[in-house]
């Protein structure tokens, strides 16, 4: 990262913030690419850190804008902004993992512990959290910015300018029924039911 | 935007109020919430114990572990984990060496993955764990120990098998018949232990079935095992199909075909997977006819014609090893046996087929139904996805982008694919409230689209008055349906308040817009009384009506009611201790201060009005400084400077008057170059500059004031090029041209003067032949002009 670039993202985010909605897709080109960066070595397993996807966000946000040199406004704008790339970030990969294993099939010694109902399928999850944002964007929201983000509630709270216990609430009704809609949708594409 | 009726949007809504009440009592509330629909209580039900089992699932930050792979711990229990095995969807298998030094052990760990089971599910598998640990038989790799590691993943520590899938170790060895049958009669043996222990394997395929170096056979993956009684009998057919761990669990090709259907895992299906194993053994051998048999007995379809036991496929693979006839050819139950026990066998076989036929009858029927189910609700959910998508765009999208400047094209976009669904939508008759309250809102944002007030819009007011018709006549009918829906009521108020402006501003027609407006505001004032409705807008939009109230008051001449309902509205709001933004108490506040400065002003009490009108405008410059692009509040902010400009024009405070009018031109470029589509924009540009020119006129350069003026003109008449059809522009120009005859005279150029006033008067001519004269143009506008031209001495 140069110092062009955090420049750069800081002029984008007051352009964003005055309603240049091509700065917003700029900012994110650079964050999604930042995020990429930063978060290569933890889902290549390659190292032992433990860094969350909070952590992780952070970073990426880091290295473009110095966060508390921002207003509050502004921050909270631009991490919501990171949530959103780092969802895209772990979809595409999770993407890639997926037809990695369709090229080689193996066989596993760990057949049958995981219903396939269970288990977390990022594809799927996507596909239902884009369903969720149709029926109540608010929730979807928070889903991102929770999960993806690794906001705090309280955190969530000020960005989205409601209380800590109703954020909280909405989290959890979001995260029922997207696991409802996940163990939906993991039916279908299995073609068990 | 009011919550509307899908089914699973007021699922969403019912549940999230549902968690705010103490946990015993919500399935009870739920209910009596959702009164007669049982749809929507049996969704949200399901939802909630969706909750309740959610766990530790999409935990802060979860995502980049759940994609990511884990790495692998170091230690679980008193296993050090020396390297990884296998890796699956639900954990991983490691190898492992026990770390206590005491004796040398290596075991192969079970990891689930923390966050993927449930608090339910993980308590199952501690069960299972503590059957298992029960068995102990040579042919079944044995459970160790297990527990949980700090981060609460459950894991198992069993023995670790070296050794080679049984079917690929059988090739590798090249065994024949003989050898073959031995090995498999050792899987059966152990099968048939752990049916004695009430365990099903459940999965029994050539990769759960290893073959150790030293030849010996292990059954390895009784992790989806689960013990054998009515209990878990019931438990199973209440999830089937799907949704339970192990239902689910089964090998393609393996599995009996009845647990394809959601059946429970029995002994009978572990028999099905035997005899498919076998099958599979012997496929490359010369064919025996013997062995054919009883690999179809073994995996018949039909439950009750396989054997009734693992012990009677052992003892019928006896017969043939010793050349007896084999049962699975003759059919005949028992000539070896004693009749004594050739009856009760039978007897037990009879009695474990009915009860068996009875549960799959019962398993059958609820799969059917649920597959009815199912058909049902992809049905709806394309339905609802199709419904959702357009609702999205027209409603989320557009209520996200409708204030951003710049937008106005894509919005067009929008709404002509919208159009043509929502037109299908509404003439469906029997269009169920939830629709109908969709295509009443679809309809009400187009037609914001198309000619919405303060609203960047497209100019074409007759369609977008056309939509609203159509939305208040899709809620008139879901209000007949049910007349206290509190989202109807409040987007029927809406609706109202839109078409009252639009009759008022766009087609002038005073009447109606005060009918439409009295409508609206009785329909608020009974909504807010309704339970629920502190959930809507209606508050708001009660407030909405009011302002309009005195709006049409005033455009009716009627200024002293404007102005004492105003002042009356401002009190009621100080007092009101209604919790709300303070952004919109100020934006409330400032708008009853603009609308009795414009009515004091109107009624020429310039000096009242200054102090309202400064109100209003330093309240919207609170609000803006938190938001500087907002369109709505610069328009409310230009919108009273304009009383304000010509109260100090009046009173003769010059610098006064400059500043703000320069200032309300400033305020209607920045609305107009938000958006360079939007048709109102020009106009208000003009409107701006009218002013300004009047104000220069008197106080400014003569020059820029012939300027200014000229620029207002092209304004207005190019509107009218591009808006043919819409007469409310060609009133504008006549109000222009009326000005620019003023500001000419004032800078003395009395001939341009005269000849303006004389077009002003020929486009009130046109108007009044089309029947589009108001009484303030007929009665105020057309004397005054008259009276200027006379004054000056204007030639006919």
């Amino acid at each position: 990262m140069n110092n062009s670039n955090l420049v750069n993202s800081k002029q984008l985010l007051q352009a964003w913030r005055a309603g240049d909605t091509d700065a917003r897709d700029a900012l994110f080109k650079l964050l999604y690419s930042e995020l990429r960066q930063v978060s290569a070595a933890l889902l290549r397993a390659e190292s032992n850190n433990s860094l969350s996807t909070g952590d992780l966000v952070n970073e990426a946000a880091l290295r473009l804008i110095k966060l508390d040199q921002i207003e509050w406004a502004d921050k909270s704008h631009f991490l919501a902004l990171s949530a959103r790339a780092m969802r895209r970030v772990l979809i595409d990969h999770a993407r890639k993992k997926k037809s990695d294993k369709r090229a080689h099939h193996k066989v596993t010694l760990v057949t049958r512990i995981e219903g396939a109902a269970q288990r977390l399928d990022m594809d799927v999850l996507e596909k239902s959290l884009i369903r969720l944002s149709v029926l109540d964007a608010e929730k979807a929201d928070i889903v991102e910015l929770r999960y993806f983000g690794g906001m705090s509630l309280q955190e969530i709270a000020e960005v989205v300018g409601a209380s800590q216990s109703t954020v909280k609430r909405q989290w959890r009704v979001a995260r029922a029924w997207l696991l409802d809609a996940m163990m939906e949708g993991q039916n279908v594409g299995d073609g068990i039911t | 935007m009011s919550a509307t009726g899908s089914l699973e949007q007021q699922a969403l809504a019912l549940l999230e109020t549902a968690l705010e009440q103490p946990s015993p009592e919500r399935v009870a509330w739920i209910r009596a919430q959702a009164g007669q629909d049982e749809a929507l209580i049996q969704r949200v039900i399901s939802l909630l114990e969706m909750d309740s089992s959610a766990g530790a699932t999409l935990r802060t930050g979860g995502a980049s572990r759940d994609v990511g792979q884990t790495p692998a711990p170091d230690h679980a229990g008193p296993y050090r984990i020396t390297e990884l095995i296998a890796r699956g969807g639900m954990g991983a298998v490691y190898k492992g060496e026990r770390d206590t030094g005491d004796f040398e052990q290596t075991v192969a760990i079970k990891i689930i993955r923390p966050g993927v089971l449930s608090d339910s599910l993980i308590a199952r598998f501690e069960m299972e764990r503590q059957i298992l640990a029960k068995l102990s038989h040579p042919n079944i790799a044995s459970l160790f120990d297990g527990g949980a590691l700090e981060d609460r993943s459950p894991y198992i520590a069993m023995e670790f098998v070296d050794g080679d899938p049984i079917t690929q170790w059988c090739d590798t060895a090249n065994l024949g018949l003989d050898d073959r049958l031995w090995l498999f009669q050792d899987v059966c043996a152990a099968v048939q232990y752990a049916h004695q222990n009430l365990i099903v394997h459940r999965d029994i395929t050539p990769s759960n079935i290893l073959v150790t170096k030293a030849g010996q056979i292990k059954l390895i993956d009784f992790g989806i095992a689960k013990p054998q009684s009515n209990v878990d009998l019931q438990d199973d057919t209440q999830d089937a199909p799907g949704k339970s761990l192990a239902s689910l669990s089964f090998t393609p090709g393996y599995a009996a075909p009845e647990r394809a259907k959601g059946a429970l895992a029995n002994t009978l299906s572990d028999l099905y997977s035997l005899g498919k194993l076998l099958e599979d053994l012997v496929q490359d051998l010369p064919a025996s006819a013997d062995i054919a048999a009883i690999i179809a007995k073994a995996s018949a379809h039909d439950i009750a014609s396989r054997y009734a036991s693992v012990d009677a496929l052992i003892d019928d693979l006896k017969n043939y090893r010793t050349k007896k006839p084999v049962d699975a050819r003759n059919g005949g139950a028992g000539y070896r046996f004693s009749k004594f026990f050739q009856r009760n066998r039978l007897l037990m076989t009879l009695g474990a087929v009915s009860v068996l036929g009875l549960t799959i009858a019962l398993v059958i029927t609820q799969y059917q139904y649920n597959r009815a189910e199912a058909a049902l609700f992809h049905a709806n959910e394309r339905f609802e996805q199709a419904r959702g998508l357009s609702k999205a765009m027209i409603t989320d999208v557009y209520d996200a982008i409708e204030h951003i400047p710049g937008t106005l094209e894509v919005r067009e976009n929008l709404a002509g694919i919208v159009k043509t669904y929502i037109d299908g939508l509404a003439s469906d008759p029997n269009a169920p409230d939830n629709v109908l309250l969709d295509v009443a809102i679809q309809n009400t944002r187009l037609s914001d689209l198309y000619g919405g007030l303060g609203v960047a819009n497209l100019g074409d007011t007759e369609t977008s008055y056309v939509l609203l018709l159509r939305a208040e006549q899709a809620l008139s009918r879901l209000l007949e349906q049910s007349p206290d829906d509190v989202n109807a009521i409040d987007e029927m108020v809406w609706v109202k308040r839109l078409k009252s402006n639009q009759e008022m501003t766009y087609q002038l027609d005073m009447a109606a817009a005060q009918k439409t407006n009295a409508e609206g505001l009785a329909l608020a004032e009974r909504g807010l009384t309704f339970p629920g409705s502190q959930e809507t807008r209606l508050y708001f939009r009660l407030w909405n009506s009011r302002t309009d109230r005195v709006k049409i008051l005033m455009y009716e001449n009627d200024y002293d009611t404007a102005i004492s309902e105003a002042r009356r509205y401002r009190e009621e709001l100080a007092a009101s201790n209604f919790e709300e933004e303070p952004r919109r108490r100020n934006s409330r506040l400032g708008y009853f201060a603009r609308l009795e400065g414009e009515a004091l002003a109107d009624r020429q009490r310039w000096e009242e009005a200054i102090p309202p009108l400064v109100y209003a405008v330093s309240a919207y410059d609170t609000i803006l400084e938190e938001d500087r692009s907002s369109y709505y509040y610069n328009l409310q902010k230009m919108t009273a400077l304009g009383p304000l400009v010509m109260s100090y024009l009046k009173l003769e405070r010059g610098e006064d008057a400059l500043l703000a009018a320069r200032g309300a031109v400033e305020l209607a470029e920045t609305l107009r170059d938000g958006d360079p589509m939007d048709a109102s924009g020009r106009g208000y540009v003009a409107t701006q500059l009218e002013m300004l020119a009047r104000v220069q006129a008197s106080f400014g350069e003569p020059s820029q004031a012939q300027s200014t003026i000229t620029g207002a003109l092209d304004i207005r008449r190019a509107v009218i090029t591009d808006f043919q059809d819409t007469l409310g522009h060609r009133r504008d120009l006549a109000g222009a041209l009326k000005t620019a005859g003023v500001v000419y005279q004032t800078i003395d150029m009395t001939e341009t003067a005269c000849s303006t006033w004389r077009e002003a008067l020929s486009v009130l001519d046109q108007l009044e032949t089309k029947e589009s004269l108001t009484e303030i143009e007929r009665d105020v506008w057309k004397p005054e002009i008259l009276e200027h031209r006379q004054a000056a001495d204007c030639p006919e």
